[in-house]
């Protein structure tokens, strides 16, 4: 233990296995807090309120107290466990994250930076090559004045600007200050200054919506190194990409898990953890503090200067956005939802914290409203749905289920509140799309015989989001769970577990020796009633907007998918269910991480952003809450594929002449 | 100018539904009593058909009910121990079914073994002729234990057994379909639950037109309305052709009209609400009267007088 410098209070040293991280915690603070102090991930989805069961770790060394909980079985205990935000340290620790627990905070950069590079490639296709950035260089060879000629350097440089970037310009006193200087060489002795003119300067322009400001100037030809950084801030990740505004190349992609996280896993727990004295601080730095943890590491990367980073283009739900920008975010949680801003101008990217160019300007996409973000009109602008005459539906399957309908002539917006079933987090064996998460799954009868694959084909530790919908869609079409999702004890075989504590059952998917882990990875019922839930505010959330219209699903062409599943997601799988409608599969066009694409296209052209302008005003929202038949369908969805067969018919011939007849077991009472 | 003709054209029709079997048909009833079978709104007789008006049943249980109010007292008390003498006096009331609960075999109110409720169930059935309902006590584990007993000793008496609901449905579905008895199936107060459960049963193999369904009952003055509303919804969807709401509905109207206040209340409690004597009685027919409006084709009720008064309600509203 080590003694303050007043001497009085005793702090505990906790060390966190296997990375050795430490932290010194006040006594009193919970194992979370000092997780947290030492930069440890811990999943806690409620924020710390002990309602999760997700923060589990295990104590090697050392007393904690704290209150029991239901989330570790008996076994568990005795093996250490404990939930870090119900426990307090009472001497040094040594403290172990169990995989389940741990979550490298840097995603896999390699990997991901390539599925989200694809996205790109697909979508470079479809949108002009020719760039016109919303920040842009100009390199000028100003005529120096004379006295025909003694018009003021401001002007003379507006002059030249306005005639190869026309339009209304502005310019701040300080670059007005800076440039004198700038376009003479000065040779100043004690006896006299001489001011030798020069004249060759590059000016960054940067488009404050219809006005161009010349935010910076530069001494000489700089006009092949501009860059800017494409953000989506989600809920989940935080993506960055460094873009050439030249050429409109990617030429540094990096992803980071929300360190907010640790605040709380969805976005009503950290807007409540926002109310804290001192939250909504934490929250916001959390989020720039992981912006510039991928930046320095773009620009180390990319061998490029924090001053050749002109813009940035951020896209996110409202309330990353909101976190983003540091703006009270209390009223998205209550009625009228209500956001602090919904249009954001362009503003000083330092003024947010970001630190680019000092002077670079920070473009926020247009939010629809509480619900509805920034990452939605990125969706729709890389969709290119708002441009076409076909009817398409985005469907945007992250924690809040944004879901969009329309053409070039209408846009209808709503959200479904999916709630994270997909997301891994609040599934028993669930993780997120890393090493070992299983993505793919297989179930023969009889037996059943199980088989999975997992991703970077390493032992399997739990399933994604993509793995879960595949071992549901599989028990469901193999007769282990019925069309509620319930259990069958007799078709799951030697496979069926009664849960340790909660009693429920569960299916091994894969056996802990199997696994060579030291639980059984198994589905269990809660996580398939979860899951039904989640598919079936979706698929109603979807079907009530488009009967909303007066159409039904067969009018729709082209069904977009983004989202966190990018381009593994099993459509068969996911139709089974009844996630995805009964549609042909060639209308489903996943388009990954359209967040960010669509920032990006926004960032290489104007033009695009002022379509999101466009699109933000022209997107209609509805409120599911007040739609009295809303409840109707999300009932009749919550069964698998839906309580109405006849809209599945691909599923009701998948299932045909599959019934089990009923026979008749004497149960033991 | 001529009176418009606002018939409706129904192409739907509930599922007629025969409870009980005669000798002739393998059984020992007296007669038997047949549900549902309508074309059209309860009652609007120039729109469709309603070939058998709704049936009333009286609760008999299967060992003396606790705090039960004085009316019912004074109509049963005397035959209440004996499941048999108890069902002979319903007959003797009135009663086109006997409404059997087994409740005895609740672990928490005897948990007699399933040989017990056996014996019940034959000596119910030897005491009177009238088909019968027969409900479990609603423990899964319980009921799974007992009813296929009771189906299979009951077998060829085509019986109304209770109930399946989305979480327990395999093992009732089986034994109903082994013994050959009637399923009645349990989704409360939503169209899309108890649609689902429907199909859930007939997953099994279970025909959907041996389903009665109960979509769970509120008496007057508790949520009466939506439980109407309810029936009104799934009787529109049947006869519009819903093939999964077309099944007879039951509904449990004495058990819930007598957990009212206002039929349980003495008089020194209530003085200003009439004598207790008319009170419970009249708040459980006020209940069933609306209910048979909105397609309710099975009640079950407690009170002789209200089974009076039903009865007369149906038959006026029959006639009309």
């Amino acid at each position: 233990m080590e003694k303050t410098g007043i001497g009085v209070k005793t702090l505990h040293r906790i060390q966190f296995l296997p990375e050795r991280r430490q932290a010194s915690i006040e006594p009193g603070k919970t194992l979370l807090e000092a997780a947290q102090a030492a930069g440890v991930y811990v999943g806690a989805i409620c924020g710390g309120e002990g309602t999760c069961g997700k923060c589990r770790l295990i104590v090697c060394e050392g007393e904690v107290s704290g209150e029991s909980t239901e989330f570790l079985t008996r076994a568990e205990i005795r093996r250490g466990y404990v939930l870090a935000c119900q426990v307090v340290p009472h001497s040094d620790l040594v403290v172990e994250v169990p995989p389940e627990s741990r979550l490298s905070s840097y995603i896999g950069v390699g990997r991901d930076s390539d599925r989200f590079r694809a996205f790109e490639r697909r979508d470079a296709a479809r949108v002009s090559r020719k760039t016109d950035p919303v920040t842009q260089k100009v390199f000028l060879e100003l005529e120096p004045p004379t006295l025909d000629d003694p018009t003021a350097d401001q002007e003379r440089l507006l002059d030249a600007v306005a005639k190869r970037q026309p339009g209304p310009l502005q310019m701040g006193l300080k670059v007005a200050r800076e440039l004198p200087r700038l376009l003479r060489r000065l040779d100043a002795k004690p006896s006299a200054w001489h001011w030798g003119w020069d004249g060759r300067v590059t000016a960054t322009v940067g488009l404050r919506r219809e006005v161009g400001e010349i935010l910076c100037l530069e001494r000489g030809d700089t006009s092949q190194r501009s860059f800017g950084l494409a953000l989506d801030v989600g809920t989940t990740t935080v993506v960055a990409h460094v873009v050439d505004l030249i050429t409109g190349a990617t030429r540094e992609a990096a992803a980071k898990y929300n360190s907010q996280i640790g605040f709380g896993e969805d976005i009503i727990g950290r807007i409540n953890y926002a109310r804290r004295p001192g939250g909504a601080d934490a929250l916001h730095k959390a989020v720039i503090d992981d912006v510039e943890t991928l930046l320095e590491d773009l620009l180390r990367r990319a061998q490029i200067g924090r001053g050749d980073v002109q813009c940035v283009v951020a896209s996110g739900n409202t309330t990353m956005l909101h976190f983003l920008l540091g703006l009270e975010t209390d009223l998205i949680r209550i009625a009228p939802f209500a956001p602090a801003m919904a249009a954001p101008p362009p503003i000083r990217a330092a003024e947010a914290g970001i630190r680019i160019h000092p002077r670079g300007l920070l473009y926020v996409l247009p939010m629809v409203g509480s619900y509805v973000g920034g990452d939605t009109t990125a969706g729709i602008l890389a969709s290119g749905m708002h441009r076409s005459e076909e009817i398409s539906l985005l469907l945007d399957i992250g924690t809040n289920g944004e879901i969009v309908l329309g053409n070039h002539d209408f846009l209808v917006a709503c959200s479904a509140s999916a709630g994270p079933a997909f997301e891994g987090a609040s599934v028993a064996c669930g993780m997120r799309a890393t090493t070992g998460a299983i993505d793919s799954v297989r179930i023969f009868r009889p037996g059943p015989i199980v088989s999975v694959t997992t991703i970077d084909e390493a032992p399997p530790v739990g399933f994604c989001g993509t793995g879960l919908i595949e071992a549901v869609a599989e028990m469901f079409l193999a007769g282990i769970i019925d069309r509620n999702g319930r259990l069958d004890p007799a078709a799951a075989g030697g496979r069926y577990r009664l849960g340790d504590e909660d009693g429920r059952p569960a299916f091994v998917v894969v056996s802990a020796e199997e696994a060579g882990h030291w639980r059984d990875l198994v589905i269990t019922q809660s996580d398939i009633d979860n899951l039904i839930r989640t598919k079936g505010a979706i698929y109603a959330g979807a079907d009530s907007l488009v009967r909303s219209l007066g159409l039904s699903f067969a009018d729709i062409e082209r069904v977009y998918i983004a989202g966190a599943f990018g381009n593994r997601l099993d459509v068969a799988g996911c139709i089974a269910i009844g996630l995805l409608p009964d549609l042909p599969h060639e209308r489903f066009h996943f388009i990954g991480n359209s967040a960010l694409a669509g920032a990006k296209q926004a960032m290489l052209n104007r033009r695009i952003l002022d379509e999101a302008y466009h699109i933000r005003d022209r997107v209609t929202y509805q409120e599911l809450m007040t739609d009295p038949q809303y409840m109707d369908r999300f009932i009749s969805a919550c069964f698998l594929p839906h309580t109405d067969l006849a809209d599945f018919p691909s599923v009701a011939e998948r299932l045909h002449g599959d019934s089990r007849p009923a026979v008749l077991q004497y149960a033991d009472a | 100018m001529p009176f418009p003709d606002f018939r409706q054209k129904w192409t739907g029709r509930i599922n007629p539904v025969t409870l009980g079997a005669t000798p002739a048909e393998g059984g020992t009833r007296g007669r038997t009593v047949t549900l549902g079978g309508e074309t059209g709104i309860p009652f609007l007789n120039f729109d469709g058909e309603t070939p058998h008006s709704p049936a009333l049943g009286l609760d008999v249980l299967d060992q003396a009910p606790v705090g039960w109010p004085g009316p019912l007292q004074e109509a049963y008390g005397d035959v209440w121990s004996d499941p048999a003498a108890w069902a002979r006096r319903a007959r003797q009331l009135g009663a086109d079914l006997i409404n059997l609960r087994l409740l005895s075999i609740h672990p928490d109110e005897g948990d007699r073994p399933p040989e017990a409720a056996v014996e019940t169930v034959q000596a119910v059935l030897e005491a009177v002729d009238l088909p019968l309902v027969v409900w479990g006590c609603d423990v899964p584990e319980k009921d799974q234990a007992v009813m296929p007993k009771v189906a299979e000793a009951a077998q060829g008496e085509n019986c109304l057994l209770g109930a399946a609901t989305e979480g327990d449905y395999r093992t009732l579905a089986a034994a109903a379909q082994a013994y050959g008895h009637k399923l009645i199936a349990l989704a409360p107060c939503d169209i899309n639950r108890s649609k689902q459960v429907n199909i859930l049963i007939s997953d099994t193999g279970y025909p959907l037109t041996d389903l009665v369904i109960y979509p769970t009952t509120a008496s007057l003055g508790y949520g009466m309305e939506w439980i109407y509303s309810i029936l009104e919804r799934g009787r529109l969807a049947a006869l519009s052709g819903d093939r999964l709401m077309a099944q007879p509905v039951i509904l449990d109207v004495g058990y819930e009209a007598w957990r009212s206040k206002e039929a349980r209340s003495d008089d020194e409690a209530a003085p200003d609400w009439g004598p207790i004597a008319l009170r419970g009685p009249a708040w459980e027919a006020a209940t069933a009267a609306a209910l048979i409006q909105g397609g309710a084709d099975l009640l079950v009720l407690r009170h002789p007088r209200a089974l009076e008064t039903v009865r007369r309600a149906v038959t006026a509203l029959a006639a009309a």
